[in-house]
């Protein structure tokens, strides 16, 4: 996978891959169309958010900084018409650890998240005054998240039958892993302590 | 391009969990549910008597002030009959003793937090200021968020005491801990007499009563079960009243008054009587209305005190000895409700002899009350506070406490001059959730509510006004007083993340007092004379 991925980057180098759906063609198919919107608009929300993110966690606008380039980067690569199997995947599985890392940010604390220290109160060593907390889900971040789901589902349509049914199904495994983290997250209540 | 039915089941349980999970944890599902009281083990409504809080004795009183000690400290309490609850309580009582004062005597209340370093489950450590809610106290004594009182330490409150008779409480305002340390318990209710309200044949002493309204939630184990899962508040399943889970007052057939404070943290409530009968509104948050209005429900939310008079010779007319009329909450839009939380206590009646004095409410209470004769052409400068989420942050014209504290608390919303007259405009664009607006210092007038009057049990002076889905309130307000005040949101989930601000009242002829460190010599000059 990994392999795959790094070919990805740099999809020039990316001559072995299978072509699939689209990649020969001489006008791209309307699905590919829309997930080049659905990219860039991705793309586009992350950049918004990133400066808030940055002031509140520099990590977590780094993060988004990451997306931002990587959503336009896919949208690139599809519009130029490279719909080859790496570049499926490489949409697909990008955008399943960002969804990833969304649904993790609600349910729990994430690991190096800062903490709310009171104002103007120093902080006691070795424990935090307002434990960090998961994230709130508003209007704008749920938008994203469903681009981001269309995504996947649109890519998922462009592979070959037999990627479908392998991907679809590591989809699923995926969502139980949700379900799994969310229960663990229940009992510690969201945060670390 | 397209997926069959299997593959598209498979791609389903992922985007449905990475909807539904996180959509599921803002409801507040699973959190709540995992260790909450269940139902079954709670008392059934209006079976627990019903109890006031005791009143607060002075330890010292010369010519011009009252001093007071207070101790917050943790105790167990039997709230739900056989469990024990661990609350925060003023002098170990939940609601804290009632302080009552006569206008034109001060008052000095020594605070001590002697609670502990940190709180045995929820982590934080319990640092407080209180705030007089209703009292135009000095800056430095008005419960400034950031003027916290660490456990260990204590402050020296001083209360002017020269405002007109009211139904004050006193409360618990540390920065981003208001919310948990109010709901362990830190309030309780301040009254102050004044020579116009004594002279009414208003119901007294023992029929003039204390009602504080709240809420809360049980862990199976009793202890408080305190959840911020949904951004919007906290609420409760238990309704609270004087501390107790909808408890039963005995009545005589005769007029009470009662002081009916809500002090939830998030739920605001309707309130009515179950028979249908109608009551009397005689006094606001600031103190008597210019005439009793007639009512048969209203709706309160979070600080808002209402003096109202029920007649218990009406209501219970033709019954007999033990019938039994509740008060009920018919609740308004946007709380979380639970099986009981439409009732609040009841009332049973007795034959019980009675004293028939000061069993009247006059067609007029007060013509002098300042606030209420204002008019909106004296008004010098008009101002709109929004209150808006963004960013996923609350806040009063994109504005939140963190800013001010980045500013050196030197930011200020508006700048008013002293002595001068404005109209605030309060916008709550939002269907979704509604806003208790408090403005600390001045009570003011509410002009209108979306272009039209306000509700017949607003027409009295006020400091918090009930900011409902989609509502535009005007307000009119004297600034008397000099300095930084806050003014926030009192729903008090959105108060500590983060909804406050504030404004300075400026005076030409002398600057206002610091509310962060003026406080410190004048309690280090009374410690030189306080002689315990
Ligand atoms: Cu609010």
């Amino acid at each position: 996978m990994s392999s795959e991925l790094t070919a990805v980057a740099f999809p020039g180098r990316a001559g072995n891959a299978t072509a699939v759906a689209g990649d020969s063609s001489a006008t791209r198919s309307l699905a590919v169309d829309v997930a080049i919107l659905m990219a860039v608009a991705a793309g586009i929300a992350h950049l918004i958010s990133i400066r808030t993110h940055w002031n509140w966690w520099q990590a977590s606008g780094a993060f988004f900084a990451v997306i931002t380039v990587a959503q336009f980067a896919l949208g690139g690569v599809l519009f130029f018409k490279r719909t080859s199997l790496n570049v499926l995947l490489f949409g697909i599985w990008s955008n399943v650890l960002v969804v990833a890392v969304y649904v993790a940010s609600r349910l729990h604390a994430l690991p190096g998240q800062p903490v709310t220290t009171a104002h103007h109160a120093p902080r006691a060593p070795g424990r935090s005054w307002l434990p960090a907390t998961p994230e709130g889900v508003g209007a704008f971040d749920m938008f994203s998240l469903l681009l981001e789901l269309g995504l996947v589902v649109l890519l998922l349509t462009l592979l070959p039958a037999k990627w479908k049914s392998r991907t679809s199904t590591h989809l699923m495994f995926t969502g139980i892993a949700f379900v799994v983290f969310a229960i663990w997250a229940l009992s510690t209540n969201g945060t670390f302590r | 391009m397209s997926l069959n039915r299997r593959d598209l089941l498979k791609t389903g349980v992922f985007a449905g969990a990475a909807v539904a999970l996180p959509a599921a944890r803002v409801a507040g599902v699973g959190a709540a549910a995992v260790t909450r009281m269940p139902t079954s083990k709670l008392p059934a409504p209006f079976t627990v008597p019903f109890t006031q809080a005791p009143v607060a004795v002075p330890y010292r009183q010369d010519a011009t002030t009252d001093y007071y000690k207070l101790s917050m400290q943790a105790v167990n309490a039997e709230i739900l009959p056989g469990f024990q609850t661990m609350v925060f309580g003023y002098n170990g009582s939940v609601p804290g003793p009632t302080i009552k004062v006569t206008q034109g005597r001060q008052a000095v209340v020594r605070h001590q937090n002697n609670l502990p370093a940190v709180h045995p489950t929820l982590g934080y450590e319990p640092w407080t200021s209180v705030h007089l809610h209703g009292s135009a106290s000095l800056p430095q004594y008005d419960g400034y968020a950031s003027d916290i009182t660490r456990p260990g330490e204590y402050k020296d409150y001083h209360y002017p005491n020269f405002q007109k008779a009211r139904t004050l409480w006193y409360h618990d305002h540390g920065v981003h801990h208001t919310a948990e340390n109010a709901y362990h318990g830190l309030l309780g209710q301040y009254h102050m007499y004044d020579p116009e309200e004594r002279a009414l044949p208003l119901p007294k002493g023992e029929y003039d009563v204390a009602l504080t309204v709240g809420d809360a939630m049980f862990n199976s184990d009793g202890s408080l079960l305190f959840s911020l899962a949904n951004q919007s508040g906290h609420w409760g399943d238990v309704i609270l009243v004087n501390g107790k889970p909808w408890p039963v007052m005995k009545v005589k057939r005769r007029k009470y008054r009662f002081r009916l404070l809500t002090a939830a943290i998030s739920r605001s409530f309707k309130f009515s009587l179950s028979n249908g009968s109608s009551y009397q509104v005689i006094a606001t948050d600031g103190g008597l209305m210019p005439a009793p209005m007639t009512i048969s429900s209203h709706r309160q939310l979070s600080g808002e005190r209402y003096e109202i008079v029920i007649d218990f010779a009406q209501v219970f007319k033709g019954q007999a000895a033990g019938s039994r009329v509740s008060l009920k909450n018919t609740s308004p839009t946007n709380n979380v409700n639970y099986i009981n939380t439409d009732k609040v206590m009841a009332f049973e009646v007795t034959d019980e002899v009675f004293d028939t004095t000061n069993n009247s409410v006059p067609p007029v209470l007060s013509t002098k009350n300042d606030v209420m004769n204002l008019v909106e052409t004296q008004a010098v400068a008009s101002r709109t506070l929004r209150l808006e989420r963004s960013g996923g942050a609350w806040t009063v014209n994109g504005t939140t406490w963190d800013h001010i504290v980045k500013s050196g608390f030197k930011f200020a919303e508006a700048r008013p001059v002293e002595g001068t007259i404005e109209k605030w405009t309060i916008v709550n664009k939002s269907g979704g959730w509604f806003h208790p607006l408090h403005i600390h210092l001045v009570d003011f007038k509410v002009l209108r509510r979306n272009g039209k009057p306000a509700f017949a049990h607003e027409m009295g002076p006020k400091d918090v006004v009930y900011t409902g889905e989609n509502e535009t309130i005007e307000l009119l307000m004297k600034f008397d007083g000099c300095g930084y005040y806050m003014v926030h949101c009192h729903n008090l989930v959105h108060e500590d993340h983060d909804m406050m601000t504030q404004f300075e009242v400026v005076s030409p002829m002398h600057p206002g007092d610091d509310p962060m460190t003026a406080a410190m010599a004048k309690s280090m000059a009374l410690e030189t004379f306080d002689v315990l």
